[in-house]
């Protein structure tokens, strides 16, 4: 079969434009370097060979005259992997978590932690300073005033402290609300657009690379805040045309079998929603996306990973004082009951030790009742127990000392010496002449004698060990800490300070290993400008060799048509 | 692997990233001089420092109280070596007394006695910056006080009257206070503290000035009576004044007693200091860096950083394109 005679330019021509095609890519790729999320693009091309012409006369073999027809450009595609995109954001679920949970216990430091600020401890040991400076002169006016000057600054240090732990609470609380609407369910809303945007280039035939960028861009930040799962299914539109479907669920691995939650499917979107519960705790629904229709109304236990669990953990986790169901981590309203409990405790026992008991009937084997109750420390309202529940109400934010206190210094009980002892150490009363104060019937007056043998006793409760005693979320008491109140505050901030330090550590090996991956996916998808600097100077030469080859062509067809036949002309 | 210009960019920024973040706790290191600047950093030194620090604010509290009570206890000594000068000063007239013979001289010695009586009374009711030294924990009025009947009383109670058994709660009476030796109650749980740990810092006047009949102050009451009797009984005379001379000596007793209590306090201070001493060197050991290891450690990160910001300038600068003609 005779070769067309014009097919040759064909060749040519297609040489030229697909490497015009090829310099185009590599300048796309050069500008987009720095652009986020941006995976390079490689122009496809086959080369034509003749084949596929049957002809009746056609010679095949070593006489077969005919070479093959160029190149042509078959489309810009993308160089991704799907499998480090899925690894890639399996960790930046745990790294998320991590993040949110190392800051929010690193803001509890500057109250809790008293290596570099003086805090609950040093007015503890200032209180127990002055007691013991009391005791040595237990008449005296002034320094009684002095004790009840330092207790009150003591009850005004545990309320700061308890009401600035609250503050972050709160704090936490509304960066889960701003982070949901921002972060989480203005993502969702855009990939489920791009999702309805992609779908609808790829019916016709695009493969709208900016356009999947952007949505992976998109899904990896989304990553970040819970476990994820994407789902990419095949959908037919006709016999000739089938587009992939993205939609992406929440995974939680922890129920058997593992629950799934719809985030996102084809242009379907749902949101999350943080709502506040009685007890201050926070719950997280699934509503469905534009509307206020709830779909799960509490999915809060269903998070297993990412920073929405860092967020829950933060608000809801009370340590040891969970009951059942509850969120065990020690997170702020684990810190909030200890200080609780330490309050209760010391004000239990200051008041049981200041309240009159009655001797007598401890010595013939009766029980200790207090005799009359002398309250030195109370809630705001005066009262220390509920009448009800017999639970105390005394909180680390409305410990004050009591009124009566407040209005007498004395109230202090400085001397329990029993009833019998109180008769004979007594002192007669004198006025200010000297003389003594007699009664009605002629007898002297006598007053209690002043020792500090109580305060001793008080001070020795304080240095003393103690049981700190405390309810759970199920009603049942626990002992919450044996040991002085001074070591209760040193372990209540060595184990902040031991889990700041585990969950920082951990977030420095999740970004190690999250940066592994990134670098890998980067060698993989990102551009490097001294490759596309040799495509460049490739498809340049590839361009001029085609030129000079059309020349070429150009020339040769010149001869035969002006050159050949005009001998004799 | 293939490596791109996003990746080096990004993994050069958090090199420089974590070098800055060593330098930043390093020269800190050096300003405050501490280690660690919260628990997260060093959580099992942040606990041991922070039990320093309670043992060495307990320390300077038992210091103050072994100090206040030394100054209470030199006047206390004062006043009764006052007292015991002044029963000498009395115990030579009764002996002129006793030997003289004139009824004119006894007449004398009486009156002059009496005024010395009236002082030793006064003595016993020694004030130390407010407060009665010698009424156990009656502080606020004196102990020793004459009531309607003229005679002498303790707290209220007739000193002629007073039985070591049936008044026992007078002399035990007692105050303590919290030196650090481990202040304990005996029985646990009770108000009653165990004296051996604690100080106890109130003295009875009882103790020194006698009680029931063996009283100083009634027996030179009862001298006194013996001397203006006529006829004057010399034996009788005599037998008072022994009992007189005893009562003395036994003040001379409890005189020595105030001594050993002060050594006994002189031994805690020392004791306190020293201990304060070696909690000082702990919490040095474990808060405090020392400014040499400090500055070296500075010194070297600063050299890394350098040598990092250097480096990173020749990296991120030249391309493939700086090379084609």
């Amino acid at each position: 079969m005779v070769r067309p005679t014009f097919a040759s330019f064909e060749v040519a021509r297609s040489a030229i434009s697909v490497a015009q095609m090829g310099l185009n890519t590599v300048g796309h790729n050069i500008s987009n370097v720095n652009t986020a999320g941006y995976t390079r693009q490689r122009v496809d091309q086959v080369s034509l060979s003749n084949s596929g012409i049957n002809s009746k006369y056609r010679i095949y073999g070593a006489n077969n005259q005919n070479a093959g027809q160029g190149a042509l450009f078959n489309g810009i595609s993308q160089i991704r992997d799907t499998y480090l995109d899925t690894r890639y954001r399996n960790e930046a679920s745990t790294y998320g978590e991590l993040s949110v949970k190392t800051s929010g216990l690193t803001e509890l430091q500057s109250i809790i932690d008293e290596i570099s600020t003086d805090g609950i401890g040093v007015k503890l040991a200032e209180l127990i300073s002055d007691l013991t400076k009391f005791a040595q002169s237990a008449d005296d006016v002034e320094l009684a005033t002095v004790v009840r000057n330092s207790a009150k600054q003591f009850t005004q240090i545990v309320n700061k402290s308890a009401n600035e732990i609250q503050t972050i609470l709160d704090t936490q609380k509304n960066d889960l609300t701003i982070s949901l609407e921002n972060d989480v369910n203005a993502t969702l809303e855009q990939i489920a657009y791009l999702n309805e945007k992609i779908r609808e280039q790829h019916i016709n035939g695009d493969p709208a690379n900016e356009l999947m960028d952007s949505r992976n861009l998109l899904i990896d930040q989304l990553s970040e805040f819970a476990n994820i799962k994407v789902v990419n299914t095949p959908e037919k539109i006709s016999d000739d045309i089938t587009v992939s479907r993205l939609s992406i669920v929440m995974v939680d691995n922890t129920t058997a079998p593992a629950s799934e939650f719809t985030l996102v499917d084809n242009k379907n979107y749902n949101t999350l929603k943080s709502t506040e519960n009685a007890d201050g705790t926070v719950s997280i629904s699934l509503v469905e996306g534009g509307t206020d229709a709830v779909l799960k109304p509490d999915i809060t236990d269903n998070f297993s990973k990412g920073a929405i669990k860092g967020y829950i953990d933060l608000i809801n986790g009370c340590g040891n004082y969970a009951g059942d169901g509850e969120n065990s981590f020690r997170g702020i309203p684990y810190y909030q009951k200890a200080l609780d409990t330490f309050a209760q405790t010391f004000a239990a026992t200051m008041n049981r030790l200041n309240s009159i008991t009655n001797e007598e009937s401890a010595a013939t084997g009766g029980e200790l009742k207090p005799f009359y109750d002398k309250n030195l420390f109370a809630d705001g309202d005066g009262n220390t127990v509920d009448p009800l529940t017999g639970k105390s109400t005394i909180t680390a934010a409305n410990i004050t000392i009591s009124d009566m206190w407040g209005k007498e210094a004395w109230y202090l009980t400085t001397s329990k010496l029993s009833s019998s002892q109180q008769e004979d150490a007594r002192e007669p009363v004198k006025d200010d002449n000297g003389n003594y104060v007699l009664d009605t019937e002629g007898n002297k007056t006598y007053v209690n004698q002043l020792t500090g043998d109580n305060i001793n006793a008080m001070v020795k409760a304080l240095t003393g060990s103690l049981n700190f005693s405390a309810t759970n979320g199920n009603g049942d008491k626990f002992n919450f800490f044996t040991g002085t109140p001074e070591e209760f505050l040193t372990n209540m901030a060595s184990t902040r300070g031991l889990d700041t330090s585990l969950c920082s550590t951990l977030l420095k090996a999740s970004g190690t290993v999250i940066s592994g991956y990134v670098d890998t996916r980067d060698s993989i998808s990102a551009v490097s400008v001294d490759e596309e600097a040799i495509n460049m100077m490739t498809y340049q030469n590839y361009y001029n060799a085609a030129a000079r080859y059309m020349t070429t062509l150009d020339e040769a067809l010149g001869t035969i048509i002006q050159s050949m036949g005009v001998v004799g002309r | 692997m293939r490596v791109t210009n996003v990746s080096v960019t990004r993994n050069y920024l958090t090199g420089l990233h974590s070098n800055r973040a060593l330098l930043n706790k390093y020269s800190n290191q050096t300003i405050t001089g501490q280690r660690f600047t919260n628990l997260a950093e060093d959580p099992a030194s942040g606990v041991r420092a922070l039990q320093v620090r309670r043992a060495m604010s307990r320390n300077a509290t038992y210091q103050e109280n072994v100090s206040a009570a030394k100054s209470q206890l030199a006047s206390a000594e004062t006043t009764m070596k006052q007292a015991v000068t002044l029963t000498h000063s009395i115990n030579e007239l009764f002996i002129q007394g006793a030997n003289g013979t004139y009824e004119g001289d006894r007449e004398a010695i009486i009156t002059q006695v009496d005024k010395l009586q009236q002082e030793l009374l006064t003595l016993a009711n020694g004030k130390f910056s407010d407060k009665y030294m010698f009424g156990g924990t009656n502080t606020t009025s004196p102990p020793f006080t004459l009531d309607n009947d003229n005679d002498l009383c303790y707290n209220g109670y007739k000193v002629k009257d007073i039985d070591a058994n049936a008044n026992a709660a007078l002399f035990d009476d007692a105050n303590y206070i919290d030196i650090g030796l481990g202040l304990k109650f005996n029985p646990a749980g009770s108000q009653n503290v165990d004296p051996n740990s604690a100080y106890k810092n109130t003295i009875v006047g009882l103790d020194f000035m006698g009680h029931g009949s063996e009283n100083i102050y009634l027996l030179i009451s009862d001298m006194q009576d013996m001397l203006s009797a006529s006829p004057f009984d010399p034996e009788a005379a005599g037998k008072v004044l022994d009992r007189f001379q005893t009562a003395s000596n036994k003040m001379i007793t409890e005189l020595t007693k105030l001594g050993s209590d002060d050594n006994f306090l002189d031994f805690n201070k020392n004791r306190l200091e020293e201990e304060k001493l070696n909690l000082v060197e702990r919490q040095e050991a474990i808060e405090i860096i020392e400014p040499d290891e400090a500055i070296m450690n500075w010194k070297m990160q600063e050299y890394v950083y350098n040598a990092a910001l250097q480096m990173g300038s020749r990296l991120l600068q030249s391309t493939l394109f700086d090379y084609i003609r």
